[in-house]
């Protein structure tokens, strides 16, 4: 049955965690619809267009586009909704920051059934793949929210499926490989011949055969002259993201400053897939797949969820949470982050809810162990760097490579000190980023100031040559009056 | 008990610190046997005077003071000092010197993990410029102690002709000035050895690997640091050393002295050592070379203190020229990046 060629990686990624898995705990539950009564969706909180008539009672139709953001990315409307309110939160991000949240109402539990948008040919080329995912909502569902179809420029030769989900707990990307097989073979093949891709390697981990069973007994027969390949990577975290996945798979080291495409290879989630073959099908990105899960919920599952499902809607889905003091994260237990009080609903991005119990850590100082080392994926030297930080020596923390963080917090979780490393790192890079914006606007300003003083001396220089001219003229002038009336006195 | 045992790389500070008490208990009753009970005298004496630093410390740096005493670091620098000093010196070195390990090699640099140097090996330096006599007369001769001469000689502050004598070390530098080799190995200190192997302190050695290979199998401390030493060390002394009359031979410099003990517990302790582990190979390689320029060269006959104390000042810039090449990097940084040749 099996007519690509599977092969396991021999490479081994530097440092890691062999963490154990906990994704037993959703791997066999069957996945269940949810629909909330009401949806809380952020609005950006860069410039965005709206596309709807959101005032108080209006009613916007499943599908219908919401709003534009500055990436010309359409979020369509989940489900037919009233709106109900527009409130300020903070948004669900790892630095949460102040934004608007549209409260809507549901009429209708489900999503659209017609396609919204004119469904596309099986071969679309590339201007309207790019056009259609952009119409569609589509970004990047592993996680950082990227829009697919900026990726879909330059040379491309390679696209890498990252199936490998390597954060204990997680069991979204699975059951999307699971449920949706055919559909993340239609797009392969779409993505495959319209950007005339030579090369398709699917990575796996070894810790998810349904998932590589599903995909290879569903393999259609329009790939099978193509160069399509599974790699599966020994579980090991964070063999997932992106720059990690590429090397593993192939061998091929992605700066931290360039993005893998300038490379010509494209990263695409399945979740992400799958939904561009709905979009292509004319259905815009309204749903995805998310599990809620961790040792403080009472029944862990896997949700299909409409974007803005409130995050008690999820919760109570699952059953709640234990009595006690729990801690809820977006995101899985390492790279997640704590959810802030007033934060809307899941968006587009939400792989997973976690809840552990709350367990204060109490620190001590750093011995320079070298477990934080050992266990960075990048090589890094955690301790130094924060041993830089802790001094405020944030430009020695960028000498020693703070840039590279992936923030996945394998240090975190080997400290024997418990320290809060990758807080720490966050906290560096963020005021980095600060320091950097606020050189560009004095660079700028620097540059306005001289122009404003080089247009100043020339447009004084210029006044003095007019001034000069005209004395010269009316000197001139003058003698030539002179010579006049001198000829008339003669 | 039970969580004291556990095997696996440790998973807080305290364990780290527990992990190496129990490396250093085979080393420790190897000690008892050969030298006597002055061992274990030397060891709780140097705790109290290192615990007392500790406290007051914390105290006049208005820091917790039951973390710290808890955390397991500060008796670990008492018991690593402990087995360092002579086993017969006088009550108060011991004392002084667990005062001075912490007071000044610790307490004085902000506590945990700010010191730069190691404070064993400092308050051995310290005492060993200080308290000479102490120092080098206070060694008791191998299998020769009972516990009554032992006790007289502590009341008196002194040694006891015939309990006391110079280490291995001393010996080839004053005694055995002019002699051939096999006049040197009738030496009641290499009786039951060969090959320059004076059974006594050889024990000690091999009983400290095997808290060594505990340490490395729980990953508490990595191989290169302990080798470095070794390589550094016997490299030249296996070069200089073919001569047996003149030149300490190999297996002497291997199993006498501080070598094994301060190879596998002194040179790997982590805060005041190099970081990377191609660091800590080099830091390794320094206190051998260092070790064995001094014993050969210097003015004392084991300079281990000296070396590892030298290497620790140079620790911040291995640490520069050491580090791992970042994955999508095509150099490591070394330096600062900005230098030029």
């Amino acid at each position: 049955m099996t007519k690509y060629a599977t092969t396991l990686s021999t490479r081994r990624l530097p440092g890691g965690l062999s963490a154990p898995d906990g994704k037993g705990l959703t791997a066999q539950v069957p996945l269940r619809p949810l629909t909330p009564e009401t949806l809380r969706i952020a609005l950006p909180t860069e410039r965005y267009m709206p596309l709807a008539a959101w005032s108080i009672g209006s009613i916007i139709k499943a599908g219908a586009p919401l709003f534009m953001t500055a990436q010309g990315v359409i979020q369509a409307c989940p489900r037919t909704v009233q709106v109900t309110q527009l409130v300020d939160g903070m948004t669900l991000s790892s630095i949460p920051e102040r934004c608007q949240i549209l409260q809507l109402t549901v009429l209708e539990p489900s999503p659209p059934t017609q396609p919204c948008l004119a469904p596309l040919s099986s071969r679309p080329d590339p201007a309207d793949l790019q056009k259609r995912a952009a119409e569609a909502g589509l970004v990047g569902l592993g996680g950082a929210g990227f829009p697919a179809h900026q990726k879909w420029s330059g040379e491309l030769h390679t696209l890498v499926v990252n199936g490998a989900e390597c954060e204990p707990f997680l069991t979204a990307d699975e059951r999307v490989m699971r449920e949706r097989a055919p559909a993340i073979w239609h797009a392969i093949d779409v993505l495959m011949r319209a950007y005339s891709l030579t090369k398709c390697v699917i990575v796996l981990e070894d810790n998810t055969p349904d998932a590589l069973a599903a995909l290879q007994t569903t393999h259609p027969e329009a790939l099978q002259d193509r160069d399509v390949s599974f790699t599966i990577l020994e579980s090991r975290y964070p063999s997932g993201a992106e720059r990690q996945l590429i090397w593993l798979a192939l061998g091929l080291e992605i700066p931290t400053t360039a993005r893998p495409v300038e490379y010509g290879i494209l990263v695409h989630n399945p979740g992400t897939l799958a939904a561009l073959a709905d979009a292509i099908d004319g259905y815009p990105l309204t749903d995805r797949i998310v599990t809620v899960t961790g040792p403080s919920i009472i029944s862990p599952g896997v949700f299909r969820a409409p974007i803005g499902t409130p995050i008690n809607a999820l919760i109570a889905a699952a059953g709640g949470l234990q009595p006690g003091d729990h801690q809820v994260r977006h995101g899985g237990p390492y790279m997640g982050w704590e959810i802030p009080e007033e934060a809307p609903g899941m968006h587009a991005m939400t792989h997973c809810l976690y809840a552990a119990p709350a367990i204060a850590r109490t620190t001590s100082p750093c011995i320079r162990c070298g477990l934080c080392a050992e266990a960075c994926p990048v090589q890094l030297q955690p301790q130094q760097l924060f041993a830089a930080l802790s001094h405020g020596q944030l430009d020695h923390a960028m000498h020693e490579g703070l840039a590279h963080c992936l923030r996945c917090g394998a240090c975190d979780q080997v400290c024997p000190s418990a320290l809060p490393l990758t807080d720490q790192f966050q906290t560096g890079l963020t005021r980095q980023r600060a320091l950097s914006d606020e050189a560009k606007r004095a660079d700028r300003a620097r540059e306005r100031f001289n122009a404003r003083a080089r247009r100043l001396e020339r447009q004084a220089a210029e006044a003095e040559t007019r001034r000069h001219t005209r004395r010269q003229q009316s000197e001139s002038a003058l003698e030539r009056i002179r010579a006049a009336r001198a000829k008339e006195s003669i | 008990m039970m969580r004291i045992l556990r095997w696996g790389p440790p998973r807080t500070t305290r364990e780290i610190m527990q992990a190496v008490w129990i490396a250093l208990v085979p080393g420790t009753l190897t000690s008892l046997w050969v030298f006597g009970s002055g061992v274990l005298v030397n060891i709780c004496l140097t705790a109290v005077g290192a615990l007392l630093a500790e406290w007051l410390g914390q105290r006049l740096r208005g820091c917790a003071t039951k973390p710290a005493l808890q955390d397991g670091s500060t008796l670990l620098t008492a018991w690593l000092l402990g087995l360092a000093l002579p086993p017969v010196a006088p009550l108060w070195l011991p004392l002084v010197g667990g005062m001075i390990a912490i007071g000044c090699g610790k307490q004085l640099y902000g506590g945990l993990g700010q010191n730069p140097l190691n404070p064993a090996m400092l308050a051995y330096a310290i005492l060993l410029i200080g308290a000479p006599v102490a120092m080098t007369t206070g060694w008791a001769v191998p299998f020769q102690h009972a516990p009554t001469v032992t006790v007289q000689a502590w009341l008196h502050g002194m040694t006891a002709d015939g309990v006391t004598g110079a280490t291995v070390l001393d010996l080839y530098r004053t005694t055995f000035e002019g002699l051939t080799a096999p006049e040197i190995a009738l030496h009641p200190m290499f009786e039951g050895g060969g090959f320059g192997i004076a059974p006594g302190v050889a024990w000690v050695a091999l009983s400290h690997v095997v808290g060594g290979i505990y340490l490395l199998s729980r990953r508490v401390i990595r191989w290169q640091a302990p080798v470095g030493v070794l390589v550094g060390l016997l490299g030249l002394a296996a070069f200089f050393g073919i001569d047996p009359d003149n030149q300490v031979p190999l297996l002497t410099h291997a199993l006498a002295g501080a070598t094994i003990f301060a190879a596998l517990f002194i040179v790997t302790d982590p805060v005041s050592g190099a970081t990377s582990p191609r660091g800590q190979w080099w830091f390794g390689v320094g206190v051998g070379v260092i070790t064995y320029l001094i014993r050969t060269y210097g003015l004392y006959p084991d300079g281990i203190a000296f070396a590892v104390l030298i290497m620790n000042f140079c620790v911040p810039w291995i640490d520069q020229y050491t580090r791992p090449r970042i994955h999508g990097e095509v150099h490591a940084i070394r330096g600062t990046g900005r230098g030029r040749l």
